[in-house]
């Protein structure tokens, strides 16, 4: 299993104890008690960007100082970025033309159809990865009853474990077209692992899987004037990362939170455990997105 | 341009063609969906009971009655995602659709279905659904190498940038776009919620992931202003409360204001949203945008299109608040 780390500055490392420590303080102590044995310590990349939010796509200045960091720990990079209509599409480019100089393997995720073509067609030299925004599948947090769910049918089991990367047909036009890699969530309800895909890496995203996202967004919204919130576009004070996570408790049991634009689930931590142990031999990279997505964190009462 | 309007039952074609729709859609719903798949999982992001045709015979009829008046009839297969077994069925009730019963286009949005459906070559019309979230002009072009001949834009864009992508298309996709009714908080395409459990998320009770003003250098009244904000914005999402003006127009978010850029950028066709809606709410939004596609037809310039919208609404107090438009400006 290899380890990423998703962050939005540099300086988060500062305070940053790794992974172990950042799981325990969110599930709460001993609720993770074999962790240390299970993570393997040494972080091998850094995520940069934002797969939600092209607001919160870093400046170029920002950016320089990721790359900074991340030459300093010997970490490859890899650029998240969110769905983009034209004009955000062009304003990602310098990030774009910055990272093709960085080595080793330089990759950026692409969470839109129109994105992934750019970079297959005008960067070449950027591994381009498929992000979990195009990989569908069944996540509202407010099924009362899984089990019962998934007793009806076959069919119905298969909706709570499967998703559109899965599909053999995908994978097979996502090889065909250069995708080299896919990145998914574990799925709320389904099994703690994820199939293994011949022609592409694999990434799995931790501690939180996202269920909904949209371009309004309410804590841009908290200092416009009246008739200008909930608008596209538009300034952004980016108060998304300094608010506190508030987490909810779904109908389901799961702890839920919104970071900005975008409302993730908790893993049960069963769910995380499981998955943990069964990656540590495999060939997953594990997206670590603590930081970016709770920076102040407080324990989710046992996940 | 053209007007899509939604029917739910065969009684409903009738009107909604004598008042001005150009082409309908519809879902369906047959029996064996259900038996197979189980209630809480439905074959389009709308219930099966009110907003879908239930039995082949109501397909038929739907379809029969449209094409004797010239319309034709698209069916949505538009849930976020469907599983490798749904959609061997799908493949196979979209053949039956368009070889048996005579439909005219698929609106799809899972992209494993819409490449199994354009291995099929069938010989009706694929259109991207807006949940297919086709936000930039080389998106669009790759649906259209897809077999996609209209994408249906999603609500979440401003007018530019609709703008940008009907003019850097491909020469042969189409658009469309909402004319009014049903707004949504999150973004269709990215939403892996379902409606089926106690409705939209988004209208359901989820501020307690609200967070609070510590640490953010926030005024303690900040968050509640904005948090109440929030709640009035969602309540012009949905429709105003699923209210009517004192004419018995529909209130609820609406593009009528730029019919008129619409039609002079080259958009194909404005839908009405609301499948599920009452028949009388139907033909209301039927009306009030008939009624502004009478006047884009004429010939009538953008700026006047943009006030006689106004004028009609004729509820100043929520069209100025601009949380009524679909396609706002920052």
């Amino acid at each position: 299993m290899e380890i990423a780390l998703h962050l939005r500055s540099s300086g988060q490392v500062e305070s940053f104890e790794g992974v172990p420590a950042h799981l325990t303080a969110l599930y709460g102590p001993g609720t993770l008690s074999d962790i240390d044995k299970i993570l393997p310590l040494r972080v091998r990349r850094l995520y940069a960007g934002d797969e939600f939010c092209v607001n919160r796509m870093p400046s170029e200045k920002e950016f320089e100082d990721l790359l900074g960091l991340a030459g300093a720990k010997n970490w490859s990079v890899s650029l998240l970025t969110p769905p983009l209509t034209d004009e955000g599409l062009a304003r990602c480019l310098p990030l774009f033309n910055r990272l093709r100089s960085v080595q080793p393997a330089p990759e950026v995720v692409a969470n839109d159809w129109g994105v992934f073509f750019v970079l297959r067609e005008a960067y070449p030299g950027l591994e381009v990865g498929l992000g979990r925004l195009l990989n569908k599948g069944f996540k509202d947090p407010r099924l009362p009853d899984p089990e019962r769910f998934a007793r009806h049918s076959q069919e119905a089991k298969e909706l709570l474990n499967h998703c559109t990367f899965d599909s053999p047909v995908f994978q097979e036009r996502l090889a065909r077209l250069g995708a080299s890699r896919l990145e998914r969530d574990l799925l709320p309800y389904g099994k703690p692992r994820v199939a293994g895909f011949e022609n592409f890496g694999v990434s799995v995203y931790a501690p939180f899987g996202y269920f909904t996202t949209g371009r309004v967004c309410w804590a841009a919204s908290v200092h416009r004037p009246a008739g200008k919130k909930f608008s596209l576009g538009g300034p952004c004070d980016r108060l998304c990362e300094r608010l506190p996570v508030a987490f909810d408790r779904s109908k389901s049991g799961l702890a839920i939170l919104q970071s900005g634009n975008s409302f993730f689930y908790l893993y049960p931590q069963a769910l995380l455990a499981s998955f943990l142990r069964w990656a540590r031999r495999r060939r997953v990279r594990l997206v670590y997105q603590g930081l970016a997505i709770a920076p102040k964190v407080g324990a989710a009462e046992g996940g | 341009m053209r007007i899509v309007a939604p029917v739910a039952s065969v009684r409903e074609v009738e009107m909604s063609v004598h008042f001005g729709a150009d082409e309908l859609y519809c879902g369906v719903s047959p029996p064996e969906w259900e038996e197979h798949f189980g209630g809480g999982w439905w074959i389009n992001r709308r219930s099966p009971q009110g907003a879908n045709l239930g039995s082949w015979t109501e397909i038929r009829e739907v379809v029969h009655l449209a094409h004797e008046a010239q319309v034709p009839v698209h069916v949505t297969l538009n849930a976020p995602y469907y599983t490798e077994g749904a959609i061997r069925y799908l493949g196979k009730l979209a053949q039956k659709l368009s070889d048996q019963l005579g439909i005219d286009g698929l609106i799809v949005s899972d992209f494993n279905l819409l490449l199994t459906l354009a291995e099929r070559s069938l010989p009706v019309r694929i259109h991207l659904s807006s949940l297919g979230a086709c936000l930039n002009s080389r998106a669009a072009d790759f649906f259209a190498s897809l077999g996609v001949r209209r994408v249906i834009l999603p609500r979440q864009l401003r007018l530019s940038e609709i703008r940008s992508i009907v003019f850097g298309r491909s020469p042969r996709l189409e658009f469309e776009v909402f004319a009014v009714n049903d707004g949504c908080y999150f973004e269709e395409g990215f939403c892996q919620t379902t409606h089926v459990l106690g409705g939209p998320f988004c209208l359901s009770d989820w501020q307690g992931t609200l967070p609070g003003p510590e640490g953010a250098g926030l005024a303690p009244d900040e968050i509640e202003r904005a948090t109440e904000a929030l709640r009035e914005y969602l309540w012009y999402q949905n429709n105003c409360g699923s209210s009517f003006q004192g004419q018995g127009l529909p209130n609820g978010p609406c593009s009528l204001c730029w019919f008129g850029h619409f039609r002079d950028w080259g958009i194909t066709a404005v839908k009405i949203v609301g499948r599920e809606a009452s028949f009388a709410r139907k033909m209301a939004s039927l009306q009030l945008v008939k009624a502004i596609m009478d006047e884009v037809r004429t010939g009538k310039s953008a700026e006047e299109i943009v006030r006689s919208a106004l004028a009609l609404r004729g509820t100043p107090e929520h069209c100025g608040k601009g949380y009524m438009c679909y396609f706002r400006e920052s």
